[in-house]
């Protein structure tokens, strides 16, 4: 689907490797305006390269080629200094475990305005109310209090929505969320995921949504597309690649999925096709 | 005819200087050879201090815990009894549960000796979880998640457990490595004849494994049941909340259903049935007295 707005995030042809394997064999992604783009694919296919690749975080020796075209600009061409000024203002990422993505030592205010500070260039005051406004805006109970309090006195879910409002804090563009619900409890994960849904929604925010779990895609993602080693396969809307996938392996991963219904019997589903080397062959020392 | 039969158990965390948190508040749960019985419920619910209980590893302070013909008590610094060596845990996290300075071998051959196998090697157990034999020799940190956690299950089976439990066996791997692992452990308990109590949190894969489902909220089991029957028929108001909360990937973008409020504290748990306060047809009597312990612990359907 082309759709009318054009894409605030472009990525053209991207291929990474690092040593002599291929993580990304060309991929290409658009992001647009208030749409949320979901990321699917097992581990080891690449999603989660896709996002660390679009914000310049790959692991060191890592080498690319193609084109992250942000406005026009393209990320992959700019220097560290000017990488920074783009990292967490105009395209900001939240992890899957907010038990590490938070500093531990620090308050939650303190990680709330250090970058809205530092990118907005604004005074401790302003940050302060910003913050706090944030607070409520990702609907943690007593704003102005849990600005002082640190990240261990919270909850897992209270815990990514504090990851999240810090993300937004500079009002980005683009957010990247890497498997945002993974780590919480299904309960926790309905809540976060109304909040993302509700944030694009309101704010125009381009969402990339990487995640394994296509229950999660179905409920939030406007647009989907399934990597597998290293490729996009299948791109399309929602509905499609959900209901009719065009691709014999976007068929696959849902017929792996346990059927609705009373029809699956406990031990009927068997080890799914391994992932090819996943989890077979043992971790090269690194 | 269970194999493992807990009965109102009772189990306390006691920290200076603060109440006494009860973790487990009066649960019962049995557990039959060559069955698997999901345990599931929020973070912070005592299902893993259950588990703790069952395994010994946490004192009980209430109930009994009976396991085949004797009972479960608290692991002290001599050795083990025998009898309970037949109790083998998989823990949640196999780069904390592996000691990294020993040879995965000689941590397999621990538990043949605890069973006195002489005859198999730590390389057949290997095998049996699906890793080459060769592999006995090296350290856990050449291993990843997934197969460090095969090596777990490994150590645990050499034991010849008559009851096997999984504590969040699943939850520190990849999302890819979770059903791999989640259907190896079922498939190897059931063919060795033991019991397996799996203790997750992600219903999804629960679901796929277990014969019997045991929900539990804040300390205690509020509904037990084939799964079959309860994915197609939850009946108490908090085992429905949870299975509203999955997502379904029909492709039709509808959000979940959201269960509002959080886990209230354990210190301080609420009068009455614990869920009243998140409930959402909660009547008076709910605040007032606690639903009798039955399949389904709720005043909504009063015993017969």
């Amino acid at each position: 689907m082309s759709g009318p707005v054009a894409p605030v995030l472009s990525v053209e042809d991207l291929t990474v490797s690092i040593g002599e394997h291929d993580i990304l064999r060309g991929v290409g992604i658009d992001l647009r305006p208030g749409r949320v783009h979901g990321l699917a694919g097992e581990s080891g296919s690449g999603k989660t390269m896709t996002g660390l690749a679009t914000l310049g975080l790959l692991p060191h020796g890592a080498r690319t080629t193609g084109r992250v075209l942000l406005d026009g600009r393209d990320l992959l061409d700019l220097s560290q200094r000017d990488l920074n000024k783009v990292r967490g203002r105009e395209i900001s990422m939240v992890f899957q475990d907010p038990a590490t993505s938070l500093h531990p030592m620090l308050s939650i205010g303190r990680q709330l305005t250090e970058h809205m500070r530092h990118h907005l260039r604004i005074g401790k005051a302003e940050s302060r109310a910003r913050a706090i406004e944030l607070l409520g805006q990702v609907r943690i109970p007593g704003p102005a209090a849990a600005f002082e309090r640190y990240p261990h006195q919270f909850s897992g879910g209270m815990r990514q929505r504090i990851a999240i409002a810090i993300a937004l804090a500079c009002g980005p563009k683009v957010l990247i969320a890497d498997e945002p619900t993974t780590a919480l409890d299904v309960t926790v994960q309905a809540g976060v995921l109304r909040l993302i849904r509700g944030l694009c929604d309101d704010l125009g925010l381009a969402v990339l949504l990487v995640t394994h779990d296509l229950g999660v895609m179905s409920a939030v993602a406007d647009e989907v597309s399934v990597m597998k080693d290293g490729l996009v396969v299948e791109t399309g809307p929602r509905s499609h690649v959900l209901r009719e996938p065009d691709h014999p392996y976007t068929r696959a991963l849902l017929d792996a999925l346990p059927r609705q219904g009373p029809a699956a019997r406990p031990g009927e589903i068997l080890d799914p096709p391994p992932a090819a080397g996943v989890d077979t062959l043992p971790r090269e020392g690194s | 005819m269970s194999l493992l039969t807990v009965d109102d158990l009772v189990v306390d965390h006691r920290t200076p200087g603060r109440p006494a948190v009860r973790a487990v508040a009066g649960a019962s749960l049995s557990v039959a050879a060559g069955e698997v019985v999901g345990l599931v419920g929020e973070s912070g619910c005592g299902k893993s201090t259950l588990a703790r209980a069952v395994c010994g590893l946490t004192a009980a302070a209430g109930g009994t815990i009976a396991f085949e013909d004797g009972e479960v008590t608290r692991l002290g610094l001599r050795r083990r009894d025998p009898a309970l060596t037949k109790i083998q845990m998989v823990f949640q996290d196999p780069y904390a549960s592996l000691n990294p300075r020993r040879r995965i071998g000689a941590q397999i051959a621990d538990g043949l000796r605890t069973a006195g196998d002489r005859e198999t090697t730590p390389g057949d157990m290997l095998e049996r979880v699906g890793l080459p034999a060769r592999m006995a020799g090296r350290y856990p940190h050449e291993f990843s998640g997934g197969q460090r956690q095969r090596i777990a299950i490994a150590r645990a089976l050499a034991a010849r457990p008559s009851l096997l439990i999984g504590d969040e066996p699943i939850s520190a791997l990849d999302a890819s490595a979770q059903a791999q692992v989640a259907t190896l452990m079922r498939n190897l308990a059931v063919e060795s004849g033991a019991g397996l109590l799996f203790i997750s949190h992600d219903l999804s894969v629960v679901r796929l494994i277990a014969d019997r489902i045991a929900v539990m909220y804040l300390g205690k089991i509020v509904e037990t049941g084939p799964t079959a029957e309860i994915w197609a028929d939850p009946r108490h108001p908090y085992t429905q909340a949870l299975l509203r909360a999955i997502p379904e990937p029909d492709g039709l973008g509808r959000l979940p259903q959201e269960l509002p409020g959080d886990v209230p504290d354990p210190a301080d748990p609420p009068t009455g049935c614990r869920f009243h306060p998140r409930c959402p047809m909660a009547m008076d009597i709910c605040a007032e007295k606690e639903p009798l312990p039955g399949p389904v612990s709720c005043w909504l359907y009063p015993p017969a």
